[in-house]
């Protein structure tokens, strides 16, 4: 029996999102770190980056999440291979960059009456450009790797994000996993009633979706009225929503995101 | 008290569009938007968007101020404002005119959230040369389809709820504004 | 005469999609009881226990709890005395982790750091759940969501303990365990009130029996009077337990004179017999 598709991306989501709840639970460099200092030091890396137009700069500052990855004890395979669909998107992207930058050239190739020439100053765009994307990207995954989602809603509060919006990420978040075992037992009901196999989306498949999905708001929209019950019989209202507290700063947190941050600005004004 | 009960809904109903909508490539704007209101369901899909870019990492972290507003403002504002207004025009008695003003809001919702991601696509890139002439109509036209798709899901949605709770389509600020929910005297509550 | 602490006069309720759930229900439940609420599925008992928890309201008719009117603006206050366990854990537990939604309660009411952490402590001991402490939810077996699900009620100490359910779908031992717990609870003080269509549980886990049927009472007694009465449940579309039925047969063949209601009734039942058999054969 075929599972179908989004169902298959859905469960795989589901698997993904408790593969970082493990990673983030492993006792690592990064995970140590106190969120906030993490943010911080993140940010201030990624902005000061952008300054950083030396190719050789910039392979070198890709070092510190490899670094980072490894002492978090973040299997590198996972890392890299999560790491490497947007940079290289943006390399595909970039291509023109390097035959439509004038300069000394390096290779030309004639394909037909197409003159492609490569030139020096293209192709050192072109690796700035990617290699500028992986750094953001994969120290942006670091800090979502390293970081449980309990501890983000804690970051979210303490950076003052209203404990209503706080609230409703948590409840989105708990209740995805819920939503995506109701969703597969639906799914696969209905795939066993279902005995024509159609390849084709038609109006009856639209159909289908639809009052499947009705089906599910319903039982949502239920569940939603019995948790908010559930909810007021342990005193929630909603004026005085609880606030997450975060673990205090220590001295090696301060340490961690100033010494990078130092090292990193220390590197853009050479 | 009502609006933030509305939101735990909200909440809850998040992991519908996080099923339906974007994983099977359908947006989902209109529905929302349809169902909660346009304030709330525009909440809705960003906290969605933030989600999907910061858990499945497929990236969307670095296009999310872009896709909150082509999916969260855009495909989520102008399905309620074409509806609200179709609803003040025809004033819809037979489930027909209804569920055609549903098919357009869902279907013009979802081409204009194409055309804004296309702009936004052929601003970025203008030294790569796929400027606004190419992005904004291959995007244009390939949501076209999608939102025909969109347009029948959504009817087929919002009919069911009809039938089977149409307690919580009351409660909708868009849909409340129906004329059978207007005429229908106020049930004794409390 | 003990005072009542639950009394439900003449209550109905319909949800707002039309459905009508309680359509007239009049009891009264007194301090220190153990009380179930019997019925099949879809007869009204998750809808009553929810009216007497004070979350719904009651459409007409009117219900008290500690005295106070459920519908009054004060309940609120009486809500920390009554501890309410869903069916459905995944309805009860929607934080983060175990250690969160315990403390849930408690951090509402705003009581001290101290006592919310020793009241955490004391109850995750107490349920045999410590090692699941920072845990999210999701990945909680059923069974263990089940024991949270009671901690988090629990840690609030209420007077009055409401479960729905409490031993759908869970395993033979963990049902055992739960049910000690819950008699153990009752002996300190604790007023019980179960809904439940498990009759083969309720000879251990109440005194007294509720019949709902269709949202109408259709009748009451003591535990061992009500799981004989087969016409009583039987109209009310349930049936007695498997012990009961058993010995009421072997009683009109005049086997016996008793009919037990637990199986260790039913042993001493059936060795009597069995003896005074031999007695005569030899």
């Amino acid at each position: 029996m075929k599972v179908p598709q989004s169902l298959r991306d859905l469960v795989e989501g589901a698997e993904s999102l408790v593969y970082i709840e493990d990673l983030s639970g492993k006792k690592g460099l990064m995970q140590t770190i106190n969120p906030l200092a993490k943010l911080v030091a993140i940010t201030s890396m990624i902005v000061i980056s952008l300054f950083i137009s030396s190719l050789s700069y910039l392979a070198l500052i890709c070092l510190v999440p490899l670094i980072l990855a490894l002492t978090s004890r973040i299997p590198m395979e996972h890392f890299l291979s999560r790491t490497a669909l947007i940079p290289t998107f943006a390399a595909v992207i970039s291509l023109p960059v390097l035959f439509l930058t004038s300069g000394q050239p390096v290779f030309a190739a004639n394909i037909g009456a197409l003159n492609l020439t490569v030139t020096m100053e293209g192709l050192t765009r072109f690796l700035v450009f990617t290699v500028r994307v992986w750094f953001c990207v994969s120290s942006l995954t670091l800090l979502i790797l390293s970081t449980g989602f309990d501890k983000m809603l804690k970051l979210l509060s303490s950076l003052k994000v209203p404990p209503v919006i706080v609230q409703l990420f948590s409840l989105t978040y708990r209740y995805f996993f819920v939503s995506v075992h109701e969703a597969q037992s639906v799914l696969i009901a209905k795939e066993a009633r279902t005995y024509v196999n159609k390849k084709t989306i038609n109006l009856q498949s639209l159909k289908d979706l639809g009052s499947i999905l009705a089906a599910l708001f319903i039982r949502t929209y239920e569940r939603s009225e019995r948790v908010y019950l559930a909810m007021k019989a342990r005193g929630f209202e909603i004026e005085n929503s609880n606030k997450l507290t975060m673990p205090a700063l220590r001295i090696r947190d301060v340490f961690f995101a100033s010494s990078l941050i130092i090292a990193f600005s220390l590197l853009a004004l050479l | 008290m009502g609006l933030l009960t509305a939101l735990f809904f909200a909440a809850m109903l998040l992991n519908f569009p996080l099923i339906g909508g974007t994983t099977a490539h359908l947006l989902g704007g209109a529905s929302i938007g349809l169902i909660l209101g346009p304030f709330a369901g525009c909440i809705s899909v960003t906290i969605i968007l933030v989600l999907q870019a910061l858990l499945f990492g497929d990236g969307g972290l670095t296009t999310l101020g872009a896709n909150v507003l082509n999916m969260g403002i855009i495909g989520v504002f102008i399905p309620c404002v074409l509806f609200f207004v179709m609803n003040k025009l025809f004033k819809p008695k037979a489930n027909g005119t209804l569920y055609a003003m549903i098919f357009i809001s869902a279907f013009v919702g979802d081409v204009f959230a194409a055309i804004a991601a296309g702009t936004e696509l052929g601003l970025s890139a203008p030294t790569f040369q796929y400027g606004l002439s190419i992005a904004v109509p291959v995007m244009a036209l390939n949501h076209s389809i999608i939102g025909v798709a969109e347009g029948i899901v959504t009817i087929v949605l919002i009919g069911t709820l009809l039938k089977l709770r149409p307690d919580v389509l009351e409660k909708s600020p868009i849909l409340s504004k129906l004329p059978f929910f207007q005429n229908k005297t106020e049930p004794k509550e409390e | 005469m003990i005072e009542p602490i639950v009394c439900v006069k003449d209550v109905k309720f319909s949800y707002p999609a039309g459905i009508s759930a309680i359509n007239g229900v009049s009891l009264e439940i007194r301090q220190g009881e153990r009380v179930a609420i019997l019925g099949p599925n879809g007869s009204g008992k998750s809808t009553l226990i929810l009216l007497i928890a004070g979350l719904l309201s009651p459409k007409k008719g009117e219900i008290t709890v500690f005295g106070e009117k459920t519908t009054s603006k004060d309940f609120q206050k009486f809500r920390s005395r009554i501890g309410i366990v869903f069916q459905d854990p995944d309805d009860q537990l929607f934080t983060q982790s175990v250690i969160e939604d315990i403390e849930y309660g408690p951090k509402n009411l705003k009581l001290p750091e101290e006592d919310i952490k020793q009241r955490s402590a004391h109850v995750l001991e107490k349920m045999g759940i410590r090692h699941l402490k920072d845990r999210p939810p999701h990945r909680l077996s059923f069974g263990e969501k089940k024991k949270v699900s009671l901690a988090t009620a629990l840690v609030l100490k209420p007077e009055l303990l409401i479960l729905d359910e409490p031993t759908a779908n869970l395993d033979l031992v963990s049902r055992r365990g739960l049910i000690e717990t819950l008699n153990e609870l009752n002996r300190a003080g604790t007023t019980v009130i179960v809904s439940t269509h498990d009759v083969e549980a309720l000879p251990e886990l109440a005194d007294r029996i509720i019949v709902i049927s269709h949202g109408l009472l259709h009748g009451e007694g003591e535990t061992r009077k009500v799981l004989q009465d087969a016409k009583l449940l039987e109209s009310s579309g349930l049936e007695p337990p498997t012990i009961v039925k058993l010995f009421t047969e072997l009683k009109a063949q005049g086997l016996i004179s008793r009919v037990p209601i637990t199986a260790a009734e039913g042993k001493a039942e059936l060795v009597k017999l069995l003896k005074d058999h031999k007695e005569k054969s030899t």
